[in-house]
């Protein structure tokens, strides 16, 4: 694989995720009536956390044993799931326009300090190679450009349909993402030796391989594992049944209170 | 926030009884240098938590990744990194730097 191709495929891998959640979070915003204004002070905490993220590196890796990169990221992935389950709960309405904000910058915030301190790391490893800086910078850009323009189209294509089916599709695509993060949270304990052993459960990578570019997008948006052991299997299927739940649940509350007569 | 509550919980008896494999798992070392592993093939017993731990010694940072292995961790330059793997049933593990993936690779072979 070239230098341009690596670093496309990289940067794209790590803002893909960021930029659906983005998208499904605008429509959110759109369909509550809420202002925009989260994002605008949002961005900037993401970007000055991964920043800080990135230049501390050795010192996180250090923490608990040497386990603080891992347990700093679970805990950026179990911090988007659990505020994701308020969203659901209040996508009808139910919860404040200011709560609704505050709840999404936590969620975007947590997710974009991971993905953006790697790939801040990765270029500033680049940066004193003249020789390779030029591809990497270049590959970068179209890679993020790809991300971004994935993260618009998603918004677009979700803003067109109707409010009842936009409404739930983003419910449930955030139920996937967010039930997703919540297994890359568990591959991380895992990796420092936090959970006991447990077998794969099913093996998928005769049909979508983890090396190939659709395995790597899956992975980086819904956190696709083609052998994904049963602790982790049994942690995302209760986490998504709960999202799934808590917003067909909202659902019903919903209409039951729309039928209700005045 | 009951959920919540509820949720911590779960994982907690996990945790605990995964803790206490991770005290006596053997070590083996890895080291990066010039963007190369050496060794860059670790034999490890089948059906054992083992400890890998990876020496990063140029000044360029790295990612440890393998797909198979299911890890992924960044190590700084100059600085090394920890990850257990396994218990994992006899085969080859293949691993590679994610930075320098044309020239860092590597595998671990479970016997």
């Amino acid at each position: 694989m070239s230098l341009l191709t690596n670093s496309l495929l990289l940067v794209l891998r790590e803002i893909l995720e960021a930029a659906v959640l983005l998208g499904l979070l605008w429509n959110y915003t759109n369909f509550r009536q809420l202002s925009m204004r989260w994002l605008w002070w949002a961005t900037p905490i993401a970007l000055g956390l991964s920043f800080l993220y990135a230049t501390n590196l050795g010192t996180v890796t250090d923490l608990f044993d040497g386990s603080g990169q891992e347990l700093l990221s679970a805990a950026l992935h179990i911090l988007v799931y659990f505020p994701v389950l308020v969203l659901l709960a209040g996508i009808y309405g139910g919860l404040s326009s200011r709560l609704a904000e505050k709840i999404m910058s936590l969620v975007l915030i947590a997710a974009a300090v991971r993905e953006g301190s790697e790939i801040l790391i990765y270029l500033g490893a680049f940066t004193q190679l003249e020789a390779q800086r030029n591809m990497v910078w270049l590959g970068a850009f179209i890679g993020a450009g790809i991300g971004i323009s994935a993260g618009v189209l998603v918004s677009a294509l979700i803003h067109n349909l109707s409010r009842p089916i936009a409404i739930l599709l983003v419910g449930v695509l955030l139920s996937f993402v967010a039930s997703g993060m919540m297994m890359q949270g568990v591959s991380l304990l895992d990796q420092v030796g936090l959970l006991p052993y447990s077998s794969s459960v099913y093996s998928t990578e005769w049909l979508i391989s983890e090396r190939s570019i659709l395995g790597q997008l899956l992975y980086a948006v819904f956190g696709y594992d083609s052998e994904p052991t049963r602790t982790q299997m049994a942690l995302y299927l209760t986490c998504l049944a709960l999202a799934l739940a808590l917003l067909f649940s909202a659902d019903k509350v919903h209409w039951g209170r729309d039928e209700t007569p005045q | 926030m009951r959920i919540r509550v509820l949720s911590g919980f779960w994982l907690l008896p996990l945790i605990l009884c995964g803790s206490l494999d991770v005290k006596a798992a053997p070590e083996f070392t890895i080291e990066l240098q010039n963007h190369l592993f050496s060794p860059n093939e670790v034999e490890i017993p089948a059906n054992t938590k083992v400890k890998l731990r990876i020496i990063n010694k140029d000044a360029m940072p790295e990612e440890f990744e393998s797909y198979e292995l299911n890890r992924e961790k960044i190590v700084a330059g100059g600085a090394s990194i920890t990850v257990f793997i396994g218990p994992l049933p006899p085969g080859e593990y293949p691993f590679f730097g994610e930075f320098n993936p044309r020239t860092a690779q590597g595998r671990v072979i479970v016997r």
